[in-house]
């Protein structure tokens, strides 16, 4: 069943979309002061859901590189669009549809953005389900939809990759090309057909970063936030979220290895969660929950939220003496599947564990 | 000797301070509406009391809300005109979530075209903002532009765009404020858009209140330096506060914070501010305040300066009260008129405080309390609101308590004497010191002299080290011009901020050092 995205939605999609992105996925604020800006009060973006996709071409759509510069560098505005007719020039067919490459943080917007502007719809879904640090960490590779051909548009210049051998060959060449214009580039790619993409994405994450944003915004209790916030993943192909500590952060260590932001923090528990300490490190996002073992890593969906009005923390905003709580929540099956754990498990992080399931419902177990 | 004064919503304090510490006298007034003729008052007052001649006096320290008042009450702000500079003029409008009777400040917008590269080598053979620079200085006239306002993409890694266009703009109105957004914030252009047009907004307001000061000074021959507390609790000199008045715009609170551990002798603790409108929670550490990290908000418009980090309860001992379906709430706040209208002082509205002075009618030593007036009220009812102000104000304690040991907890402000005994039982510690009524002038006179760097290097040739220790050196050499004790200057944070994406080496360093007024 479609449906429609109206000006007031962006600032509850914003909100979702940090939300799930763990941690990383960029800071949105710059995507949702332009959805703001070039958004009329009666302009409405139609959402395609899974069952209605078709024949049409769909192609992916974000921005890479430095967030930090992004925000810095403020885009003309008019990057998406022209990357866009740029790649429907390229595969010589219109596209017919968008959909973001990453529904964790700055990417889940991106499409909307252009989707005003070349007046298309938007589909239902996305690559990650979350936010991952690499363009190949995704839903799409694994269904053999080729990243390339991908066009990468800065200000004022553009670079086309043509048909790369993989994903990983074209993700590196999109960096060479980012680094060298600028640090950030509008990127499309990822095309395939409706059909292919229906079976391809991780559907419904538009949707339930709307529902989610909605919960974090309403003007109630810490308590019934997360017990709606709960209610809302369990009604959804995530797994049932699980509270794993309240309580405050001490030790934050921060440092930057090859491009990552890395770290760890501790959260000493209180009240209900008193005598607990739990480790969480991160690199780029959230990755792991540790009480001397793990209990939780990715690509299951750590969540660090504001005690007092569960508004999501990035691992930038993380600092000693914040009143957190933790949520684990279960990542969708399609992020739990061998390929898809070799590409985003807890080794691609470099975390030296295999990874075991989070399982919400049961209380959470410590593996090593 | 020191003369502290706070200006706050409803009352204006001054004290005289000897230079070590000692309190000799204080006074209160009303604030009044022009909030010069109550700091007048109060500070001949303080003055006269203390009996000491005003060439005595070697500095006057002053906290205000008055500009944080300007943007909530808007009252003598600027019509602005805004130059952003940009690679590519943006769709992404400036002040988009401003609250419109804000918006409205800002009269015109220009887009210059940037002409730097992204390492900030600059072509200097092209020209094209001339035109628009004409375009400018013609419009300044012609729509009373009052303040104006500079933002390029990438100030915080090379401001020499913004100066040459500020230096242009002076040249042909020297008078004119211009706020150059390089010197207010640091990355993430719409924060620091949105934090320097909030600047130039206020400079009318600011300079006609240093204007006003430096005037009333004068008149009690008072010619010593005068300074402003800032945001993060140190000290700015008048004429550096009429440059940065968004700066100060968290003075106020900043000084309660000092103010509650000087008067309590602790360098760590967790201040309880309850004043007439609002009920202020913050926590120092080892002589600090605690200010925001990364992003703030003021009004829910997001900017990156620091403001002191607090949780304001939005009611105070001025609050009304009602009984709705057996719950007690808390309603708007009448704030100045409680011993007009307070039903314990014979008045007919039921405030906060007088739910409190109901239960525990020895709070206040008051000659013109007249108790009688609290038999109309319910004491099951005046037990719930005080059960709801006071869990509030737990929780907020609670949620600034760092885990390993709890911070004492000092209650200071007009209205703390009703909170004294009542938050907790008797295993923690609480303390309610002497001058808690006067305490954000004595934070004033105490708090120190500050320097800051937040700039973004390029580690061409050199090593970061040497970019460190040269921001240290400027650092110092800064605080001593200000005026600090060369022994008592120290480096208080430094931290490190890469960029990865660009190529060549990039670096943000941000330091801050601090140093006692000799």
């Amino acid at each position: 069943m479609s449906w429609q995205i109206r000006k007031n939605d962006i600032p509850i999609l914003a909100l979702g979309a940090k939300l799930l992105s763990c941690g990383g996925g960029g800071d949105t604020k710059t995507a949702e002061n332009l959805l703001m800006s070039i958004m009329r009060e009666d302009d409405v973006i139609a959402v395609k859901t899974i069952s209605d996709l078709g024949d049409e071409w769909v192609a992916a759509a974000g921005i890479m590189g430095s967030i930090v510069l992004f925000n810095e560098d403020i885009p003309s505005g008019r990057e998406g669009v022209q990357a866009l007719k740029l790649y429907e020039s390229v595969i010589s067919k219109n596209v017919g549809a968008l959909i973001s490459i990453e529904i964790g943080g700055v990417n889940s917007l991106i499409p909307l953005v252009i989707a005003i502007q070349a007046n298309l719809p938007v589909i239902d879904g996305d690559g990650m389900g979350r936010a991952f640090p690499e363009l190949f960490m995704t839903a799409f590779h694994l269904s053999e939809i080729p990243l390339s051909p991908m066009v990468l548009q800065t200000h004022d210049t553009n670079r086309v990759i043509y048909d790369a051998e993989n994903a990983h060959y074209t993700a590196e060449m999109a960096k060479v090309f980012t680094v060298k214009n600028g640090g950030h580039a509008h990127l499309v790619g990822y095309g395939a057909k409706g059909r292919k993409m229906k079976t391809s994405m991780i559907p419904g994450t538009l949707n339930l970063i709307f529902r989610l944003g909605n919960v974090l915004k309403s003007e109630t209790s810490a308590g019934v936030k997360m017990d709606n916030m709960i209610h809302v993943f369990e009604n959804s192909i995530y797994g049932k979220p699980q509270q794993i500590i309240s309580g405050v952060v001490t030790e934050v260590r921060r440092w930057f290895e090859k491009g990552s932001l890395v770290g760890k923090f501790i959260v000493e528990g209180r009240s209900a969660f008193s005598d607990q300490r739990i480790e969480i490190e991160f690199k780029n996002e959230f990755i792991s929950i540790k009480n001397g073992q793990y209990i939780c890593t990715a690509p299951d969906l750590i969540l660090v939220l504001n005690e007092e009005n569960l508004i999501p923390y990035n691992v930038s905003e993380v600092q000693s003496g914040l009143s957190i709580t933790i949520v684990a929540v279960p990542a969708p099956n399609i992020l739990r599947t061998k390929d898809m754990l070799e590409l985003v498990g807890p080794n691609s992080y470099g975390l030296a564990c295999s990874y075991k399931p989070f399982q919400g419902d049961s209380g959470y177990e410590t593996w090593n | 000797m020191k003369l502290g004064i706070d200006v706050g919503g409803t009352n204006t304090d001054a004290v005289v301070i000897t230079n070590d510490g000692k309190l000799l006298s204080w006074s209160k007034h009303l604030t009044t509406k022009d909030i010069i003729t109550g700091i007048k008052l109060a500070a001949n007052e303080a003055l006269q009391e203390a009996n000491i001649p005003p060439e005595k006096i070697e500095g006057v320290f002053l906290g205000t809300t008055h500009v944080l008042n300007a943007l909530y009450y808007p009252n003598n702000l600027a019509k602005t005109a805004l130059i952003r500079m940009t690679k590519i003029p943006s769709l992404i409008g400036p002040a988009i979530q401003w609250p419109s009777y804000l918006k409205k400040y800002i009269g015109k917008v220009y887009d210059f075209k940037s002409l730097c590269d992204y390492k900030g080598n600059k072509d200097d053979s092209l020209n094209p903002n001339s035109g628009q620079i004409n375009k400018l200085l013609s419009d300044i006239e012609k729509y009373s532009i009052e303040s104006i306002c500079i933002v390029g993409a990438y100030s915080p890694l090379y401001e020499t765009e913004e100066r040459e266009i500020r230096k242009i703009i002076k040249e042909h109105y020297p008078e004119i404020p211009v706020t150059m957004s390089h010197e207010i914030g640091s990355t993430g252009f719409i924060e620091r858009e949105n934090a320097a047009l909030l600047n130039a907004i206020l400079s009318k307001v600011i300079r006609q209140a240093m204007t006003d000061l430096s005037k009333i000074f004068k008149n009690l021959s008072l010619n010593c330096p005068y300074w402003l507390t800032q945001n993060d609790g140190s000290l700015m000199e008048i004429h550096e506060a009429s440059e940065y008045p968004i700066l100060t715009i968290g003075s106020g609170v900043s000084n309660s914070i000092r103010g509650a551990s000087i008067l309590s002798g602790l360098k760590s603790c967790i201040v309880v501010d309850a004043g007439g409108s609002t009920i202020d929670i913050g926590k120092i550490i080892n002589g600090q305040p605690e200010v925001s990290v990364g992003s703030s908000s003021i009004f829910d418009i997001q900017v990156n300066v620091r403001v002191p980090q607090i949780h304001s309860l939005p009611y105070g001992g001025g609050s009304l009260i009602t009984i709705e379906n057996e719950l007690a709430k808390i309603k708007e706040t009448i704030a100045n008129d409680i011993e007009q209208q307070g039903m314990a002082w014979g008045g007919h509205t039921w405030t906060l405080t007088d739910s409190f002075l109901k239960l525990f009618p020895d709070s206040f030593q008051d000659e013109t309390l007249k108790l009688k007036g609290l038999d109309l009220l319910s004491k099951e009812d005046c037990r719930k609101v005080i059960q709801m102000v006071t869990k509030d104000i737990k929780e907020s304690i609670s949620r600034l308590q760092p885990s390993v040991e709890d911070l004492p907890v000092i209650l200071v402000g007009g209205g703390s004497p009703l909170l004294a005994n009542r938050l907790f039982g008797r295993y923690k510690k609480v303390l309610h010191p002497a001058g808690y009524h006067i305490c954000n002038a004595v934070g004033a006179c105490f708090a120190p002299l500050s320097a800051e760097i937040d700039k973004v290097f390029w580690l061409n040739g050199i090593t970061k080290q040497e970019v460190i220790d040269r921001a240290n050196e400027q650092l110092f050499q800064q605080l001593l011009q200000k005026g600090a004790k060369k022994e008592s200057i120290e480096l208080v944070s430094l931290e490190e901020f890469p960029f990865d994406y660009l190529e060549g080496e990039v670096l943000r360093v941000r330091l801050k050092a601090l140093g006692e007024l000799a």
